[in-house]
């Protein structure tokens, strides 16, 4: 099978510590991958560098087929990456943003298609980030990752400070854009969404897989989102 | 020429202000030394143009010499900000080009002719250090 994103055996180290090792995931291209696990467990640390925002230690990393563990900008090429939204400058306006990560906004606009009215980003383009709320800032940086027009995704927990409205347009407009052949890697802390919307996913925890869900997994869990929860917690509480 | 002079460089200054959070968020957007520092001197340098000319035009070469010498020094300033806030946070970047840049005066008055080699590897070296912080996220 050929996959949009083979890792195996990877490991990532922050200030000599070692946050993530020997994890094993794989993503077909045109798929939405839910990544799951406590604060700490090691997501943020693994999408840092699968989008090449840090090197792993250890470990294969392919993307399309392409093995690229030992090259970090290539990896961050590849990917359209969400940066975090504490970390936009109040200095910039949301076009800016916009325009530093994807050139100019007559070109951004047309790769962010349904998303730009998903995020109601018309009258953020011209305000300052610092005037911005936390979902306003969380917004322009989700816009971020899509101003490249990468074929491949990746979000850290892209819903967080979002309204219901917001979340709900999101996610319909990212499962639409995943459907229409968007490889997409997201960080989640709703399990809701991660059985309702993504194909296959990861359950991480102390920086290691603790269970990887297939898309039948998935399917079921869609089913019954109520005893996937509850199975789901309890796992995440013994590990 | 010395009112002249006071109000260019301390126009010069302002339009050299650089904001440490614009640098960072343009390395992790994976812009490289050279087009964060454009982007940051684009004002200066239209500026620099302007400044020379008319100073030429109203009180001769040497003044415009003088105006254009101390706009490149404040650039040289600027292009150490940047660089220096790849690699740090922005109290310990602005304690080490504050230690840069009395070096170079240093230099400057004690070996002038050493000065652009001086500063040219100074800015080699943080330039060769900042290349490895594109993209990074820590």
């Amino acid at each position: 099978m050929n996959f949009a994103i083979e890792l195996t055996g990877a490991t990532v180290e922050r200030s000599g510590q070692r946050v993530m090792q020997d994890v094993a995931l794989a993503v077909l291209p045109g798929s939405w991958f839910g990544l799951i696990g406590a604060n700490g467990s090691g997501k943020t640390s693994l999408l840092r560098a699968l989008a090449g925002r840090l090197p792993f230690a250890s470990g294969s990393c392919r993307i399309d087929g392409e093995e690229l563990a030992d090259d970090r900008a290539a990896r961050a090429m590849r990917f359209g990456f969400s940066p975090p939204a504490d970390k936009l400058p109040d200095a910039l306006r949301g076009r800016d943003v916009l325009e530093h990560v994807g050139g100019s906004i007559n070109d951004v606009r047309p790769r962010l298609g349904k998303l730009h009215e998903a995020l109601g980003l018309a009258p953020l383009l011209d305000r300052w980030i610092g005037d911005c709320s936390a979902g306003m800032r969380q917004r322009v940086a989700v816009a971020a990752a899509f101003a490249g027009g990468h074929a491949q995704v990746i979000l850290d927990e892209p819903f967080n400070w979002l309204d219901p409205v917001a979340i709900f347009d999101l996610r319909e407009v990212l499962r639409e854009m995943v459907d229409n052949g968007l490889t997409l890697i997201t960080a989640l802390h709703d399990l809701g969404t991660l059985a309702s919307a993504c194909d296959t996913g990861l359950m991480l925890a102390d920086g290691r897989v603790a269970l990887a869900l297939g898309d039948d997994a998935l399917r079921i869990a869609a089913q019954n989102p109520q005893a996937f929860e509850r199975q789901t917690i309890d796992r995440l509480r013994r590990d | 020429m010395v009112v002249g002079g006071i109000g260019t460089s301390l126009l010069a200054l302002t339009l050299t202000s650089v904001d440490d959070a614009i640098v960072r968020f343009m390395t992790i957007a994976g812009h490289g030394s050279r087009r964060i520092i454009v982007h940051h001197a684009r004002g200066m340098t239209s500026f620099l143009v302007i400044a020379v000319a008319e100073c030429w035009v109203w009180f001769g070469p040497v003044a415009a010499g003088i105006v254009f010498a101390t706009g490149m020094a404040i650039v040289l300033l600027m292009t150490l900000r940047v660089l220096v806030y790849r690699l740090h946070a922005k109290r310990f970047a602005d304690f080490l080009v504050s230690i840069l840049a009395g070096l170079l005066m240093l230099v400057a008055y004690s070996m002038p002719v050493a000065l652009p080699l001086i500063a040219l590897a100074i800015v080699w070296q943080l330039q060769r250090r900042g290349r490895a912080k594109t993209w990074l996220l820590a």
